[in-house]
């Protein structure tokens, strides 16, 4: 599996997480609201995912579902788990919420980084532009 | 997308609380609105409540507001017998608001519509990391 592989698939497990972030904080104020959070990025559970079975569109006028599946799996956060819960049942705590929030944005960041260096040392290798 | 999915689950977030943010004017502007005529009921304080919808589209929970309901406690009433809408003994039956609840409500809606705010702004900062690869 490629550098460029990895990094895209770190990217795209924290845009769903970013995803399910957004769904928590919207729904900070929703009575019986219980947090979610993404199943963890797991390396050898991406490699055995690479090659997903699939029914073929032969013909145009075949529907392959409007919904695709997410990549990883939503889970509620059990209840022992989190800080505190409202009386109202909602168990959100947005401190918790928004530090998930910017630890999504620097692990991002660093996965874009890597995107962009690796892309640097093939252009090297390449010999079009050495700088940078 | 899902970038611009969780963008639109905090627009939703962001709509469902400045619905509550028109309640709560409803009821700071009418905390003074007695009936038209001696012995009426005013103003009876607005309540609001949340719940989440699946969009099936998106596969994700939406906020939005689930009822618009009415505050069933008692009225205050308040001696002022010169008061036109007084009754017979002197009393006014004033709306059941209390500034201080209203305000408190107030703060907390403001806070939640500021984190999804920011968790727009965080969501537009990795769609535009994204972009930026293809720059150089």
């Amino acid at each position: 599996m490629s550098l460029f592989k990895m990094a895209r698939q770190k990217m795209g497990w924290l845009g769903q997480r970013q995803a399910v972030l957004a769904q928590n904080i919207a729904n900070a104020n929703t009575p019986g609201y219980r947090s979610k959070e993404l199943e963890a990025l797991k390396f050898n559970h991406e490699l055995r995912k690479l090659s997903p079975v699939r029914m073929a569109a032969t013909s145009g006028e075949h529907l392959n579902g409007t919904v695709t599946p997410p990549d990883h799996r939503v889970e509620k956060v059990r209840l022992k788990d989190v800080y505190e819960v409202n009386p109202d049942g909602n168990s959100v705590v947005m401190e918790e919420q928004l530090m998930k929030l910017s630890d999504n944005q620097m692990q991002y960041q660093l996965a874009t980084n890597i995107y962009q260096k690796n892309l640097k040392m093939l252009r090297m290798a390449l010999g079009t532009q050495g700088q940078g | 997308m899902d970038l611009v999915n969780s963008i639109k689950i905090s627009a939703s977030g962001m709509r469902a609380q400045g619905t509550r943010l028109r309640v709560l004017a409803e009821n700071v502007a009418n905390a003074e609105s007695v009936g038209s005529k001696a012995g009426d009921d005013p103003y009876r304080r607005k309540t609001i409540t949340f719940d989440n919808v699946l969009d099936r589209g998106m596969n994700a929970d939406l906020v939005k507001v689930s009822k618009i309901g009415r505050d069933q406690s008692n009225f205050n009433l308040v001696y002022e017998p010169t008061h036109p809408m007084a009754d017979d003994d002197g009393y006014v039956k004033m709306p059941n608001v209390n500034s201080l609840i209203e305000l408190t409500d107030l703060r907390e809606a403001e806070r939640s519509y500021e984190a999804n705010m920011s968790v727009i702004e965080s969501s537009k900062s990795l769609i535009q990391r994204t972009i930026d690869l293809i720059r150089n």
